[in-house]
């Protein structure tokens, strides 16, 4: 864009915080999202993730921190000073107004001449697939044809950014996985920035470049979907995307570029990946990640080097195309393990079978 | 609980049902059948009050030309129509103060001191606003005289505080978010203001005007305190002819009057009631 410096991010926050009479809602946020990312701000509910998207939006000042909007300085702009544009978690859809009046709002605002108004109004229309339905009120609208509406009104000024307030919530689960990919065709479409806000982790898994995962007004940890998943930066990440088994253990050596972690309770020593680790944990605490999925489930021992645990299965929950273990270990510990569901053995397992669980070394992470 | 048990209990709600129906009959014709009489002798033909002389319109022709009544109804119509948007004004931003800064320190307070006037004795209120004059008057000149002037001044005080409470309910309900919206996609708040909160409250503008005119249209009490020589409103000078003896030419006219107040709230009812 013009006048942007080249490799200047859409956004960045630094040292953002916001405080709420004694509580800190966001507290020392820094981050850089760069231009045409689809970046998600996920976290339990009251984290901070909506403040820190109004504070984006000029709705809220933060009490301190700077923030930047392709490249200059907006942290004292107002709302309607700044090239981003808001979707509300309720809509906010203006009722006395028709579909077209609501999405033509900001164009008028900024005196764009009537004829292009109509032209970009219509091209909103198609791109959200509501052609035809602009002269109604969203009174006369489904869930789902709102939810587009609000979608259409925030892109038709293409704001350098597109921020989100958990923009799926609303729908019922079947919609919201159609709207999914929706979103993520509309974003390639119009090429523009988007900031989303979110609990749900497999929406952010799904359409995110970038995830920062928040608790109590902080970011845990940045990074591509894969990562967070698969190389947590601490067990509230890991617990929080997805579900996890831990093992604490010691360090016990190094054997073939894999950690060896002693687990009390277990017979053998769990081998976990070193992902270019160098330093020397021998003799150290280690707290060990296991995914559901990673781990093995068999009645019959199975063969190879795997780190081999003997159990009952406590629990089965059946989810169709998967599922899901709870195995009781001699020790007294639980795993939860994951299976597919396409007919091999482990399909017919149940509940009070002693069953033989292996963990290959690569499944193993350890947990900074 | 057996099935008999649950009959007879069947039986004793369909009792109390003919019984509170009845209640209520009866309350709404202690209401209503005071005024029903009123309008029904509007139409005597009979210059005695009680004695039925056959149905007409005569009093109703008289009434067209006494200019004591057409003059008192003009001043009535003016003062009720200043009053009532001179206090839609004053309570729409009492309203605006209330709901949209926040929690600020006293609040209750004020919303309470908002809503007492609501509950305060009429000759309380009326005797407070003289006193006010009278002082004013003496100190700085203003109002040298009392009349239509003080008259507004008057209703449009004891109005606002309906305004506030009925604009005040509608912004409470309304979803802050679409202010701040409007002002994401790039308006000014006085122009988010005008643009999206105004037209939807507009019912309820509509609704406190109305209730306001209304108010003003038939208060008797407080007028009667702040009005001077003349400056005579239509209920004072009812009130006063009255005490010579009532005509059918009252009756006439309170049959108007009674319409025309039932029109002003029906229509302020509908009006808030509409997109609640
Ligand atoms: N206007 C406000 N006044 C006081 N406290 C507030 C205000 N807005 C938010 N908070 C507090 O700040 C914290 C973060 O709120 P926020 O709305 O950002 O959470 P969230 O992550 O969006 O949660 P949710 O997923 O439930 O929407 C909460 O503890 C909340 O109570
Ligand atoms: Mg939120």
């Amino acid at each position: 864009m013009a006048g942007l410096a080249a490799g200047e991010p859409a956004l960045r926050l630094e040292g953002v915080t916001k405080l709420f009479g004694t509580v800190t809602a966001v507290d020392g946020v820094d981050l850089a999202i760069a231009e045409g990312e689809f970046f998600s701000l996920l976290g339990p509910s009251g984290c901070g993730k909506s403040t820190l998207l109004r504070m984006m939006a000029g709705l809220e000042s933060p009490s301190a921190g700077r923030i930047l909007i392709g490249g200059a300085d907006m942290t004292g702009t107002p709302a309607y000073g700044r090239p981003v544009n808001m979707m509300f978690q309720s809509y906010a859809l203006f009722p006395h107004m028709s579909v077209e009046d609501n999405i033509a709002f900001g164009l008028r605002q900024d005196g764009v001449k009537r004829a292009e108004i109509r032209e970009r109004v219509a091209a909103m229309l198609a791109l959200v697939q509501l052609e035809g339905l602009g002269r109604r009120r969203p009174g006369q609208l489904s869930g789902g044809q709102r939810q587009r509406v609000a979608l259409a009104r925030c892109l038709v000024k293409r704001p350098k950014v597109v921020l989100l307030d958990e923009p799926l919530a609303a729908l019922d689960k079947r919609l919201r996985q159609r709207t999914q990919f929706e979103l993520m065709r509309i974003q390639n479409e119009v090429g523009l920035t988007f900031v989303m806000v979110t609990h749900d982790q497999e929406e952010a898994m799904t359409l995110s470049t970038r995830i920062a995962v928040m608790e109590n007004g902080r970011i845990l940890q940045v990074g591509r979907p894969r990562d967070i998943y698969e190389r947590p930066a601490g067990r509230q990440v890991a617990d929080f995307i997805g579900t996890a088994n831990f093992f604490e253990g010691t360090a016990a050596g190094y054997r073939d570029g894999h950690l060896a972690v002693a687990v009390e309770g277990l017979a053998a020593p769990l081998l976990a990946a070193l992902d270019g680790e160098s330093g020397d944990r021998a003799g150290g605490p280690v707290t060990l990640m296991v995914r559901p999925e990673r781990i093995a489930l068999s009645r019959t021992p199975p063969a190879g080097t795997d780190a081999v645990l003997t159990g009952t299965v406590a629990a089965v929950a059946y989810h169709g195309d998967a599922s899901q273990y709870r195995v009781e270990l001699a020790g007294g510990r639980s795993v939860l393990v994951t299976a597919a569901n396409f007919g091999h053995d482990a399909a017919a397992i149940d509940r009070g079978e002693a069953v033989f669980l292996a963990i290959p070394p690569s499944a193993a992470r350890v947990v900074p | 609980m057996t099935a008999a048990g649950g009959e007879n209990g069947a039986r004793m709600v369909g009792a109390s049902r003919l019984g509170l129906l009845s209640l209520l009959g009866f309350g709404y014709a202690f209401l209503y059948l005071p005024i029903l009489v009123l309008m029904v002798w509007s139409f005597n033909k009979s210059r005695l009050v009680v004695i039925w002389g056959g149905l007409s319109t005569r009093w109703y022709g008289v009434l067209a030309h006494d200019p004591r009544f057409l003059d008192a109804a003009w001043l009535s119509l003016k003062v009720a129509a200043t009053s009532a948007t001179l206090a839609l004004v004053l309570g729409t931003l009492a309203a605006v103060a209330l709901v949209r800064f926040g929690d600020f320190r006293g609040r209750n307070l004020f919303m309470a001191l908002i809503a007492a006037p609501l509950v305060m004795p009429d000759v309380i209120i009326g005797l407070a606003l003289l006193l006010m004059f009278v002082a004013l008057g003496q100190t700085v000149g203003w109002p040298s005289q009392r009349g239509f002037t003080t008259l507004v001044i008057a209703h449009a005080t004891i109005a606002m505080t309906y305004v506030a409470v009925v604009v005040r309910a509608r912004l409470g309900q309304m979803d802050h978010s679409l202010e701040e919206a409007a002002m994401d996609l790039g308006a000014r708040p006085a122009k988010a203001f005008a643009l999206i909160t105004l037209p939807l409250l507009a019912p309820s503008l509509a609704a406190g005007w109305l209730l306001a005119f209304t108010l003003s249209l038939d208060d008797v009490v407080v007028a009667q305190f702040v009005t001077g020589p003349g400056a005579t409103t239509l209920p004072i000078e009812v009130f006063s002819s009255v005490r010579m003896g009532v005509s059918p030419e009252i009756n006439a006219l309170g049959t108007i009057i009674v319409l025309v107040v039932a029109v002003g709230i029906l229509a302020a009812w509908r009006l808030m009631r509409a997109r609640a």
